[in-house]
């Protein structure tokens, strides 16, 4: 086994860029069969929880690098990288969201909540809106940080290097962002709700 | 003196995960409270991690699209450059290896296939060259030996015409005169036929094999002076079984040369070119005849006439 075919799903995201240069159709299947799902769980979290935007810019990022694979800075770690490109996609997204509603705040699209549909109990689908909606509050940056760390488990080095910046920046990031929705959805903390009950 | 602090925001979310405030230990509850206000806060901050964990385990991943995905790959093999040109140009990239754009050039590609090209050849080449020879060196003898009979009193085989012109031409040098001490000999089917039985060597004499025409005619040719015969002679005494020439017989004596030049002359001037011309002429007069004939139909110059 292996001998004469390559054993594209145990080899690392870097090696297969490797072969997605060359021209490799099956390295690049294979990454896109490991990455999409988190990419559009990403871009959903990221694009105001819009599923069909987040298909969008999930097919438009891949396209972007089957055309241009040479684009890809075989130092950097891929999945930071394609994290780092999904967050400029973003940024890119949010300017143009942002051109709109100032020109017709009418079009202003809420967010999908298709989730209801599938019989998530009621006070879990109010936390996720509650959470969706205050994330959009916050700066992209520390938006993208938060959804890193806590829906893609990317560890605190690895949002380093996305993002460019130091690791004390992405901990101070996370801190205040945490903080900061604490404060906003006190409303779910159980022992909070305790503490008022009983006053 | 004062401690250097030992945990920064990242090891308090690893607090918030693992313990409520009330487990904390002194140290670290001294620590939590230089960043959070209270222990209230740090309950929902503790409970917020909770809820996201939980939420995110619970939470349905958006499917992947497959046409999304077909879409993609189409995408990836539409920018592809061929097989081809990728194996050729990964090969220059073997030897430059730090300069990985060269396997997209198409000069190398080109390059790779012309060289390619140029060995293939000249291995075939090689290849076809020397099959032929050694060919030759094993089928010679058999020839000899898968002669058919011939005629005894003309020695001309029936075959071909181009055989029987080969024949004429070498008739017409034995009239102008050959000389009898150079040896060039035909021996008739029958005494080959003997010959067979001697070793090949006795048959291949040097000179031999190079006359295929005389092979063709059924002769076997023996080029040799009269050192060379009375050398063969005395190596050979076997020989004189296949050199023999009955003088009483039609059989004639032809020199190398003159077969040589006999050839040369047959090509250049030969009777070919005359026939060549007369068959022409022929042909041009015949397609006179015709148009003539036409002409002179009275029949058609009636349906001519009456406007058909």
């Amino acid at each position: 086994m292996g001998l004469f075919t390559k054993e594209h799903d145990r080899m690392s995201d870097e090696r297969l860029m490797e072969l997605v240069v060359r021209g490799d159709e099956r390295a690049f299947g294979a990454l896109y069969d490991r990455y999409q799902q988190r990419l559009l769980g990403y871009f959903h979290r990221m694009l105001w929880s819009d599923r069909e935007l987040a298909r969008d810019h999930a097919q438009d990022l891949w396209t972007k690098l089957a055309q241009r694979p040479s684009s890809y800075d075989p130092a950097r770690p891929f999945r930071t990288w394609l994290f780092s490109v999904a967050n400029n996609m973003c940024k890119n997204a949010y300017r143009h969201h942002a051109v709109v509603q100032a020109a017709a705040p009418e079009l202003r699209s809420g967010p999908d909540r298709e989730d209801a549909r599938h019989g998530v109990d009621v006070d879990r689908e109010r936390f996720r809106g509650r959470l969706d909606e205050e994330l959009d509050r916050l700066d992209p940056d520390h938006k993208a940080t938060f959804v890193m760390r806590y829906h893609e488990d990317m560890a605190i080095k690895e949002i380093a290097a996305a993002f460019a910046c130091s690791e004390g920046t992405v901990k101070s990031r996370l801190f205040y962002t945490l903080k900061k929705l604490a404060e906003r959805l006190k409303e779910f903390d159980p022992n909070a709700l305790h503490i008022h009950g009983k006053a | 003196m004062e401690r250097p602090e030992r945990y920064d925001p990242e090891d308090i979310e690893h607090l918030l995960s693992e313990r409520p405030f009330h487990a904390l230990l002194a140290e670290e509850k001294a620590y939590v409270l230089r960043h959070i206000g209270d222990a209230e806060e740090y309950e929902r901050m503790r409970a917020l991690l909770q809820h996201l964990r939980e939420d995110e385990q619970q939470r349905e991943p958006l499917a992947p699209d497959a046409a999304a995905r077909a879409q993609v790959m189409a995408a990836f093999r539409a920018q592809r450059q061929p097989v081809w040109r990728v194996w050729l140009n990964s090969m220059a990239a073997v030897f430059v290896q730090q300069h990985e754009g060269f396997q997209w050039r198409p000069a190398l590609a080109l390059a790779g296939v012309a060289a390619m090209l140029v060995v293939g050849v000249a291995v075939l080449y090689r290849s076809s060259f020397d099959g032929p020879q050694q060919l030759a060196e094993v089928v010679a003898p058999k020839e000899d030996r898968q002669a058919p009979a011939e005629p005894t009193d003309g020695a001309v085989p029936a075959s071909s015409a181009e055989t029987a012109a080969t024949t004429e031409q070498v008739n017409v040098v034995a009239e102008e005169g050959a000389a009898p001490e150079e040896v060039r000999t035909e021996v008739p089917a029958l005494e080959r036929a003997e010959a067979d039985a001697m070793p090949a060597q006795h048959v291949a004499i040097p000179g031999v094999a190079e006359e295929a025409a005389d092979d063709a005619l059924g002769f076997v040719v023996v080029a040799a002076t009269d050192e060379k015969k009375a050398g063969e002679e005395q190596e050979h005494p076997s020989l004189d079984a296949v050199t023999a020439v009955p003088q009483a017989t039609d059989h004639r004596v032809v020199r190398e040369a003159e077969l040589a030049r006999n050839s040369s002359v047959g090509n250049a001037t030969g009777v070919v070119s005359a026939k060549e011309v007369s068959a022409k002429q022929r042909s041009s007069a015949v397609v006179v005849d015709r148009s003539r004939s036409v002409a002179d139909d009275q029949e058609l110059l009636a349906l001519l006439r009456a406007g058909w």
